[in-house]
């Protein structure tokens, strides 16, 4: 209850950065390829983090090319597009309040005439995204560090059960389980 | 007109779950928190290795079914198995192992009350707390990405310990265990 009254009680932003837009939109058809791809937020940013990608939907090398850049309120990528194809665009922005923006966009390049549409050309709501438990920084590779030998010693348990170290004669340790293997033979015996 | 017949009772279901199908209980629950962690070391692989972004980055069962990451049902589904798989296989538990298992039910408590406020929110799409996006109690402090990887840790890193305290129990402990974990008759552990 403390909890809830303390997390209550912090007094939010009350008009908190958001992504109001992402370009090529969510199913949008484009007559030609894309110089560039964006994501754009209610106002200027400042992220601790950003992902901008795009790729082929059916598979293969990204075509988005050197690191995403911040211009104004979008944050964009340069693009590298040479054929037709539904291609993905998938982002992520760490906000320095530790908020997240993040999902992927599918869009369509029809054809190749050599026209450039132009950036924020379309803004489409973003839906609200699940949470992700794995980032790419230093502490979550830390735990999966740790989780990993955690999972070898459980495996290790599992597969093969540890050997008495002492062991006694089973009249001298008659168990309230010692039902369960009256056939058995004790240790020892 | 009286006769004794045992009533099948759940306590009857949760004594031989807790007693000679423990073995066999408890390691398929790990096997499930195993795949579990192997979703994310995946998910790691993905990021790290192969440079994939984040987002795409969805382990095995979200490449093939992306909408099952991307929603809250997975977290939460599997947050709430967690918690029932800690209260179910309890009973069989002494001592040190008791106490640590007690402990990793105690924190998925918490970290199932976290998942079952973001589930709601982005069910109902109404977000809590003024935010933005879908938030739990402890983001509003910690408003880190890894943690819920966190909860997961904390949680593993005692249900370990009851393992292998389970698995090596003391003389004193032995007296008290009445499952199928370890063979009946022996001590492994002589410090109490």
């Amino acid at each position: 209850m403390v909890v809830i009254v303390f997390g209550l009680s912090l007094a939010p932003d009350p008009d908190p950065v958001r992504l109001v837009g992402t370009f090529p939109a969510d199913g949008e058809v484009l007559a030609a390829a894309p110089t560039a791809a964006a994501v754009t937020f209610s106002r200027p940013v400042d992220p601790v983090r950003v992902h901008l990608s795009v790729s082929p939907a059916e598979g293969g090398p990204v075509v988005s090319t050197g690191a995403p850049q911040l211009v104004g309120e979008d944050v964009t990528v340069g693009l590298s597009i040479v054929r037709p194809g539904t291609y993905l665009l998938a982002y992520h922005v760490l906000l320095p309040d530790g908020r997240e923006q993040t999902g992927v966009r599918r869009f369509v390049v029809a054809g190749m005439d050599g026209v450039a549409p132009t950036i924020g050309a379309d803004r489409d709501e973003v839906p609200i995204p699940g949470h992700h438990h794995v980032g790419d920084d230093l502490f979550s590779r830390g735990l999966l560090v740790l989780d990993g030998v955690l999972i070898l010693v459980v495996l290790a348990l599992i597969l093969r059960r540890p050997r008495p170290v002492g062991r006694r004669r089973r009249s001298s340790v008659r168990t309230p389980g010692s039902w369960r293997r009256d056939s058995e033979a004790p240790p020892g015996a | 007109m009286g006769t004794d017949v045992a009533p099948r009772t759940t306590a009857g279901l949760a004594d031989k779950i807790n007693g000679r199908h423990h073995r066999f209980a408890l390691n398929a629950f790990m096997l499930i928190v195993i795949a579990h962690w192997a979703e994310h070391l995946t998910q790691a692989y993905q990021i790290w290795v192969l440079g994939w972004p984040v987002p795409q980055a969805r382990g095995v069962l979200g490449l093939a079914y992306p909408w099952l990451v991307t929603s809250e049902w997975l977290h939460y589904g599997y947050a709430l198995i967690m918690l029932i798989g800690l209260w179910v296989l309890r009973g069989a538990f002494v001592g040190r192992a008791r106490t640590a298992w007690l402990i990793a039910f105690g924190v998925q408590f918490f970290h199932h009350v976290e998942h079952l406020l973001l589930f709601v929110q982005a069910q109902s799409g109404t977000v809590f707390f003024g935010q933005a996006v879908p938030t739990s109690l402890l983001q509003l402090v910690l408003p880190r990405v890894e943690l819920h990887l966190f909860y997961n840790t904390v949680v593993f890193v005692p249900m370990v310990l009851a393992m292998i305290y389970h698995l090596r129990p003391t003389a004193a402990e032995s007296q008290h265990m009445n499952c199928s974990c370890v063979r009946p008759g022996t001590v492994v552990s002589t410090s109490s």
